[in-house]
């Protein structure tokens, strides 16, 4: 039923492949020929500034936009020719993402799951998001935090091989932040791929096995956090600030405490 | 594995509606308040001539006279006093008042009815003198016992006696089913694609057509309640005529309804927002409402009007139902107002077609 190419369902190896991908808005040339793989069970993220084509590139891996050219698989499915079938295999949190009115989140989640034909049980979906208590409430009264975490319990629908976060933690406060963490890294040990685009390097750094910055429609560098940041000392890098044993950060999350403010 | 999800969507989507209360509002409250309160306005009776009698005489012959004038379908009578209904004349309340003098019907030398009217209602009041010039007629050959040579014989031609609910009920479907398609559809996607509802379907395997099938059964199940409860109204409550098979009646509603939901869709392709949406579809509208034979006949329209408004589409829509609930009409006699209604389908779903956007 799909072109295979060396991805597969199973095992290991690459389970997305992307070749030279481009695509132009206008005068824009919002992704400039970007070739990378990622192998299953890795978290992988795209980093970049606002603009880099970090959106438009996952967006294309993720069946919702076409590219101008240049291919992409998701687990041996070419998108292009087959972009139903990869959807099926994915879950996605768009950076602004909206559901029906007049749905409870319960509700929403086993409509999202007749989409993709699973029967759906929405209570552990909701609760690991921390919304349990909010199962009859509809999207449009939470919080900004609240639908975001909605938003990603609803790409887990479909019980996905690889989840696409765009940008899942843009506004929202330390607290619910480190929940995603902590959901992202259980996914990981589940066995999911987790592709992430993020302007947040703390948050890369964190959770990811490799990364790779775009700049201008372009990846100008793809590795491990940890081998980026040696690459950079090698070249005789020095932070000119002293190293600091804590963070601001760690200082806010000591004050106020690590578990959610809103339910 | 589930069945289809344009199943589960159509489930869903019944759902959603049912609990959306504006759309209750509009959808079922509305049109029932338009029909209730236009049925209880009755225009039927606009048309009768009003006369007032001052009876002076008060004897058999007098009394007679006013029950004779009452049989007549077009006259409104009241009885009242000289000074009270010449009073009602000025006022405008009555067309014609009639005065029975005291020897009425009792004198050698014969007596004279008075008849008073407005200057400015000279039609009616015209009328209305012919008709009792005709009941003064028959009160002298009673006193007089003259033979008639030539009787005048009257036969109603319509059997049916059809009243002004029976025009309405049809138009105020017809409407309603225009509101609904238009407006539910234009605003419930303009919102789902203005929000990013419609992107996030996008990112699943939904297939477009599915939603719009789920989207479109709904208003369709919609459409056929509220035929059934417009309908129910008008003809329990205010005995209207409905002539035809109601499953006939049932399918022109769901065919104009899917006319109008082709239109909706159009518009809410070319709408960003719900601002640039609601006067679009009200330039629609408006027009149709007042201009398809809703609330009155198209007769009254100058010629080149009523040639013209032949064609719109709610025109075809309520001429369909009205030929069906008055007379009778079958589907293949009505053919005439289906092929209306389809060409306007096939127009209204090549002009969706190129404006529906998802984003």
């Amino acid at each position: 039923m799909s072109i295979t190419n060396n991805t597969s369902t199973k095992g290991t190896g690459p389970i997305i492949i992307v070749e030279e991908l481009r695509k132009r808005y206008g005068d824009i040339q919002a992704v400039d020929g970007i070739s990378f793989e990622v192998q299953r069970g890795e978290v992988f993220a795209l980093l970049g500034p606002n603009g880099s084509g970090k959106t438009t590139t996952v967006e294309i891996i993720e069946g919702m936009r076409s590219a101008d050219s240049g291919r992409a698989w998701v687990a041996g499915i070419d998108v292009r020719n087959n972009p139903k079938a990869v959807k099926q295999l994915i879950g996605v949190q768009l950076q602004s993402s909206a559901f029906f009115e007049h749905l409870k989140l319960a509700e929403l989640l086993r409509m999202l799951g007749s989409i993709y034909r699973v029967k759906v049980d929405p209570d552990p979906l909701l609760e690991a998001v921390d919304l349990a208590e909010r199962k009859s409430a509809s999207f449009r009264t939470l919080s900004g935090g609240q639908k975001q975490r909605f938003a990603i319990a609803a790409s887990l629908v479909n019980d996905p091989d690889v989840v696409f976060l765009d940008e899942p933690t843009t506004g929202l406060d330390p607290q619910a932040r480190r929940l995603i963490w902590d959901l992202a890294k259980t996914w990981k040990r589940d066995g999911r791929t987790v592709v992430l685009t993020t302007h947040y390097m703390e948050e890369a750094e964190e959770l990811c096995d490799r990364v790779a910055v775009m700049d201008s429609g372009k990846i100008i560098a793809m590795a491990s956090p940890a081998q980026l940041i040696d690459q950079l000392i090698s070249r005789g890098f020095h932070r000119e600030q002293e190293v600091r044993l804590a963070t601001l950060e760690d200082v806010f999350l000591d004050l106020t405490g690590r578990s959610l403010r809103e339910f | 594995m589930l069945a289809r999800p344009a199943v589960y969507l159509t489930w869903w989507s019944i759902k959603m509606w049912s609990r959306d209360r504006a759309a209750m509002f509009w959808t079922f409250f509305l049109p029932l308040v338009i029909m209730v309160i236009f049925g209880l306005l009755n225009f039927g009776e606009l048309g009768k001539v009003d006369v007032g009698i001052v009876d002076q005489a008060g004897n058999d012959a007098s009394s007679q006279f006013i029950d004779g004038l009452s049989q007549i379908d077009a006259l409104r009578i009241e009885t009242g006093t000289a000074e009270g209904e010449r009073a009602e004349l000025a006022d405008g309340k009555r067309d014609l008042v009639i005065v029975l003098p005291e020897d009425l019907a009792s004198s050698e030398g014969g007596s004279e009815i008075v008849a008073w009217y407005h200057g400015s209602r000279e039609t009616e009041a015209r009328l209305g003198l012919t008709v009792v010039q005709s009941a003064v007629d028959e009160l002298n050959f009673a006193i007089t016992g003259a033979e008639r040579v030539v009787t005048l014989a009257e036969e109603a031609v319509e059997a049916r006696d059809l009243g002004y609910i029976d025009f309405l009920m049809p138009g105020v479907i017809g409407m309603a089913i225009m509101q609904l398609g238009l407006f539910s559809v234009a605003f419930s996607f303009v919102t789902m694609k203005r929000e990013g509802v419609l992107r996030r379907l996008l990112a699943t395997p939904l297939d477009p057509t599915s939603l719009l099938i789920a989207q479109v059964i709904t208003r369709l199940i919609v459409v056929v309640i509220q035929t059934v409860i417009l309908a129910a109204v008008a003809v329990f409550l205010f005995g209207a005529e409905f002539a035809g098979n109601f499953f006939a009646v049932m399918l022109a509603a769901a065919m104009g309804g899917a006319v109008f939901l082709a239109m909706g869709f159009a518009v809410s392709g070319w709408a960003r927002t719900e601002q640039q949406a609601a006067p679009l579809a009200n330039i629609v509208s408006l027009p149709m409402m007042f201009l398809s034979g809703v609330f009155f006949s198209r007769d009254v329209l100058p010629a080149i009007l009523q040639r013209v408004t032949d064609f719109l589409p709610l025109t075809y829509l309520v001429e369909a139902i009205r030929g069906m609930t008055v007379e009778g009409d079958t589907v293949l006699m009505q053919w005439p107002n289906f092929l209306g209604l389809a060409v306007w389908l096939v127009v209204a779903f090549v002009i969706a077609n190129r404006t529906f956007r998802w984003e």
